[in-house]
């Protein structure tokens, strides 16, 4: 028989913290400090649950992402304050150029969950030239969305094909029908007669579709009333105009640093006045999908697929299934995926891991 | 994007649901700082994707306050697990109707286990241990007597870290019946 222990061995210790589940799942943890760990698992089916599911691959970076979106400690409530703070501005600067407040001193408020909202229905086909609804809602939905914090998308782990990194594959390619309903008839996108190659420019490592190609006869230039690309601007109250280019320079850099809020705005403001930019429409429907509002993004994208300019396509099409998938499930995205599996293109793999 | 102070609130889970239950929203943060991560291995464990997990965790939490301010909630850990397992099944039924739903919060078995291995006296555990099969008595001992990790078990035993894990959630549930029986057999 064993020696009789003085000490009780199954007397509870306390529950590790998620430092300690952290570094136990990653192997850092001291045979002492694992052995701790997994006996709370074995007594608690919620920690020995979440271990599970933290152990898969991902889970750890998805959670520090999470972490971007839960409340602050020590204050009142602020789920979403941070963006909800800039997207209240938008609204206010829209209508009548108050003076904006920095995101950190933004009101608290309890805001209706962005997963009631309710989903449109799939715009695929009605593209709204001119005014387009949407925008009119979006701004409120801002307000409400939770932004996933981007990291630098130039940085991002997987591949991009709107990124400067991976211009090598930016040229030309055959433009796709892409079905994104697979109740309907795809999109009418008129044929080329050749092969059109885009004249692409690149502004903080993100893909543009240079404004003489889409505007032949003059580029657009905007006065920043309101609504500003540039804060410094703005704050000093300069009406000068401002170049498209320059305009989408200063957009893609609140995007690329994680302003997703400050980008929209930009993009919304550029969209009232031209809706068929599709530069705007596919970094609307990317702001969309990363702040969470997946079923806006979805149709952006669908717009985007509409436009005449199929430079976007691949990767439009790549997001628009992710956002169908998101919003109405596995099934509905899958004729997209192994479409774009089937094609060989550059979000082939990652789509084929979509349709296992 | 936003940075966080951690909370250091020391209130147990129910009193933290109390003053949430009375709007005080800093019960939220602490919560949030104890539960967040512990859901979204739920969440990812059974959906597997980390983006809904990510979805999921947040609603929970925006709609934590009308919950406990609608039920009775008398542990709040088992609950929020039973809750948030079920909410996972539900997105998972939506893509496949076959899927169950717990209708019940679950009978907390591991709890039932610990109290009757902690009331046993160690004379009692030592001879319900003798009436284990041979392999759970040896990783029951090496793990909680010895306070060796899985995988020192498992290098000692030979067996799989898995294998071990197993023998020891046996191991504790027959210790239980055993002690049960011995309970019994002694009235």
């Amino acid at each position: 028989m064993a020696a009789m222990h003085t000490e009780d061995p199954f007397a509870p210790g306390g529950s590790p913290s998620r430092k300690e589940v952290e570094r136990y799942l990653q192997g850092g943890s001291s045979a002492r400090e694992a052995h701790a760990v997994e006996a709370a698992a074995l007594r608690d089916p919620l920690l020995a649950e979440a271990m599970e599911g933290l152990a898969h691959p991902g889970a750890l970076e998805g959670l520090r992402a999470l972490d971007q979106h839960g409340p602050k400690g020590g204050r009142t409530w602020l789920w979403g304050a941070g963006i909800a703070g800039v997207a209240l501005l938008i609204g206010i600067v829209l209508v009548t150029r108050e003076e904006r407040e920095p995101p950190a001193s933004a009101h608290v408020t309890d805001t209706p969950s962005v997963m009631d909202a309710p989903a449109p229905a799939p715009a695929a086909h009605a593209v709204a030239r001119g005014t387009d609804s949407l925008l009119g809602v979006l701004h409120a939905e801002i307000v409400h969305a939770q932004p996933i914090a981007m990291a630098d998308p130039t940085k991002a782990r997987s591949p991009e094909r709107f990124i400067e990194r991976d211009r090598s594959t930016v040229p030309y390619v055959e433009p796709r029908t892409t079905r994104l309903d697979h109740t309907a008839p795809a999109p009418a996108k008129p044929a080329p007669a050749h092969a059109v190659v885009h004249h692409l420019v690149f502004r903080h490592g993100l893909k543009l579709v240079h404004p003489d190609e889409l505007y032949p006869r003059q580029q657009p230039t905007f006065t920043a009333l309101g609504v500003p690309a540039s804060m410094e601007r703005w704050k000093a109250g300069t009406t000068e105009e401002v170049r498209y280019l320059d305009f989408m320079d200063e957009v893609l850099e609140q995007y690329a640093a994680g302003n997703t809020a400050g980008a929209l705005d930009g993009l919304v403001f550029l969209l009232q006045q031209y809706p068929d930019d599709v530069n705007a429409r596919f970094y609307t429907g990317q702001c969309c999908y990363h702040l969470g509002l997946t079923a806006r993004a979805r149709d952006q994208f669908t717009q985007v697929l509409a436009s005449p300019v199929d430079a976007f396509d691949e990767e439009t099409a790549w997001y628009a299934a992710l956002s169908i998938e998101q919003v109405e499930g596995a099934a509905a995205a899958r004729e997209l995926f192994e479409r774009i599996a089937g094609e060989g293109g550059f979000y082939a793999a990652q789509a084929r891991a979509h349709v296992r | 994007m936003f940075l966080r102070r951690t909370t250091n609130d020391p209130l147990d889970d129910e009193s933290l649901v109390a003053r949430l239950r009375e709007g005080q929203r800093q019960a939220l943060a602490a919560l949030w700082d104890r539960y967040a991560h512990l859901l979204f291995g739920v969440c990812m464990k059974y959906l597997k994707d980390v983006e809904r997990s990510k979805d999921l965790v947040l609603a929970q939490f925006e709609e934590l306050p009308a919950l406990v301010a609608k039920h009775e909630v008398r542990t709040f850990r088992p609950w929020l697990h039973a809750i948030m397992r079920n909410r996972c099944l539900m997105e998972l039924r939506r893509k496949d109707p076959s899927i169950a739903l717990d209708g019940h919060e679950p009978v907390d078995a591991s709890q039932g286990e610990d109290r009757t291995l902690l009331e046993a006296d160690l004379q009692q555990l030592e001879r319900a241990i003798t009436e284990l099969p041979v392999g759970q008595q040896r990783c029951i001992r090496a793990f909680y007597f010895e306070k060796l990790s899985y995988r020192q078990v498992a290098e000692r035993t030979g067996e799989p870290i898995d294998h071990v894990r197993s023998q020891l959630q046996n191991g504790r549930r027959n210790l239980r019946l055993i002690l049960l029986r011995h309970g019994r057999n002694a009235h």
